[in-house]
């Protein structure tokens, strides 16, 4: 008899347990969500050559519609600056052209990209993702010396895999807060005739940045 | 609360300023250090010059004025660029009995006005003209697009070489062969012997001009 009791109260418990753990996790499921984010970037590869400094200096602005069971489609454009002072050297350029003094290597990096997400718990207060996304990237590098200011602008195919989290700051909020890293490569490539090189770009961008989600 | 939201905003303002963060402007650049410029003549041989010869004083060109100048920091300017052109081979001429194959100008320009942007403009400003070396009709003539310098403001050493020896066969031009700018005398507190250094650097930078291919 009294194992009978055990086996209801613990079934009941049991019960009351996963019910609450249902509750906790059935917030609600957004339709869509937008997302500001400030991404710094970690140079990598040939490109980590170019400027091997970390960017603090960027941002991104994403949105992503929910359709069914967790899948997600949605644009993101952004920028990083990457900068890097160098000490007096000489720049040949093309023509019998040669600079000598302190470089300052700049480049600006736009990528517009359409993606492809999955998210595990989309009714849930934390809800880890997966996506993939592709598109252009706009470019500009430059070695800056005094007012000299030798450039390139340039597009390119940009392709990038990114995990993240998704924390709603309540049950029932319009708003949370979105962790990522993102692994991305483009096509571009330049050459400061014997200076400075990179052939395709990498880098990894890790983002944090508040949502907006419409039910 | 308003402890939170004086925290949040600073946060928010260092994230903007960083991402605003680039690099230097034009004005804390030019200040720097000096900054030698050279162009040479990609079509020009340079071995087929043997001798060459240079002005005896240095065009100092100010805004509404211009002088030939010889005191010291002059002549050890030309001294450093006549040291160098024999270094690489070249045997120094009088100017009108040895019959230069190259003429060296060098001129200085330190004007406030900002307001000359297309190169060589300061040739008909107290620079040594063509009759100099013996071409009283003829023109200087740069025969490959010269690097641009537009703040003349802090103050800018010019060197032109001239090709003396080929100027009959181009239609009454003489050619500046090669043309040297150090850029940024007064930026700062630079020496004699740091211009001189940078005088160095514009042939180092020029490997080219020598007299054995």
């Amino acid at each position: 008899m009294k194992k009978t009791y055990i086996a209801i109260v613990a079934a009941l418990l049991l019960a009351v347990t996963v019910h609450a753990q249902e509750q906790a996790a059935s917030g609600y499921s957004p339709t869509s969500l937008y997302t500001l984010s400030w991404s710094l970037s970690v140079p990598l590869g040939s490109f980590n050559n170019f400027i091997n400094n970390v960017s603090p200096a960027g941002g991104n602005f994403a949105g992503r519609y929910l359709l069914k069971k967790g899948f997600a489609v949605g644009f993101e454009f952004g920028w990083n600056n990457y900068y890097k002072k160098y000490p007096r050297n000489t720049y040949y350029g093309p023509d019998g052209l040669a600079i000598t003094g302190i470089h300052y290597t700049y480049a600006l990096l736009v990528p517009w990209k359409v993606g492809a997400y999955y998210y595990f718990l989309p009714s849930g207060i934390a809800d880890p993702y997966v996506g993939l996304s592709l598109g252009g990237d706009y470019m500009e590098e430059h070695i800056m010396i005094q007012e000299y200011d030798i450039y390139n602008t340039q597009w390119g195919f940009t392709m990038s895999p990114e995990v993240g989290v998704l924390i709603k700051f309540g049950k029932y909020s319009h708003w949370g807060a979105n962790i990522s890293a993102q692994y991305w490569f483009n096509t571009n490539s330049y050459n400061f005739t014997d200076y400075k090189t990179f052939s395709t770009m990498q880098g990894l961008n890790f983002s944090i940045g508040l949502t907006y989600m419409l039910r | 609360m308003k402890r939170k939201i004086k925290m949040l905003a600073t946060a928010a303002a260092v994230v903007f300023m960083t991402s605003c963060a680039t690099y230097p402007g034009l004005d804390s650049r030019l200040a720097e250090d000096l900054v030698d410029i050279t162009k040479y003549d990609v079509k020009t041989d340079f071995t087929q010059f043997k001798t060459f010869s240079i002005v005896d004083s240095v065009s100092v060109i100010y805004d509404n004025d211009s002088s030939k100048v010889l005191n010291s920091q002059a002549q050890a300017l030309l001294n450093q660029i006549v040291g160098d052109m024999q270094s690489r081979g070249y045997t120094k001429v009088d100017r009108k009995t040895g019959n230069p194959n190259l003429g060296i100008n060098v001129g200085v320009v330190k004007i406030t006005n900002v307001s000359y942007y297309y190169p060589g403009w300061y040739w008909d400003y107290g620079y040594y003209n063509p009759a100099y070396w013996g071409y009283p009709s003829y023109e200087y003539w740069y025969p490959y697009y010269p690097p641009e310098v537009t703040s003349y403001s802090t103050g800018t050493v010019i060197i032109d070489m001239v090709d003396l020896k080929n100027a009959p066969l181009h239609n009454n031009k003489i050619y500046v062969v090669w043309v040297a700018i150090i850029r940024g005398l007064m930026t700062g507190y630079h020496t004699t012997q740091d211009v001189l250094d940078n005088v160095d650097q514009c042939f180092a930078q020029t490997p080219q001009i020598r007299t054995n291919s």
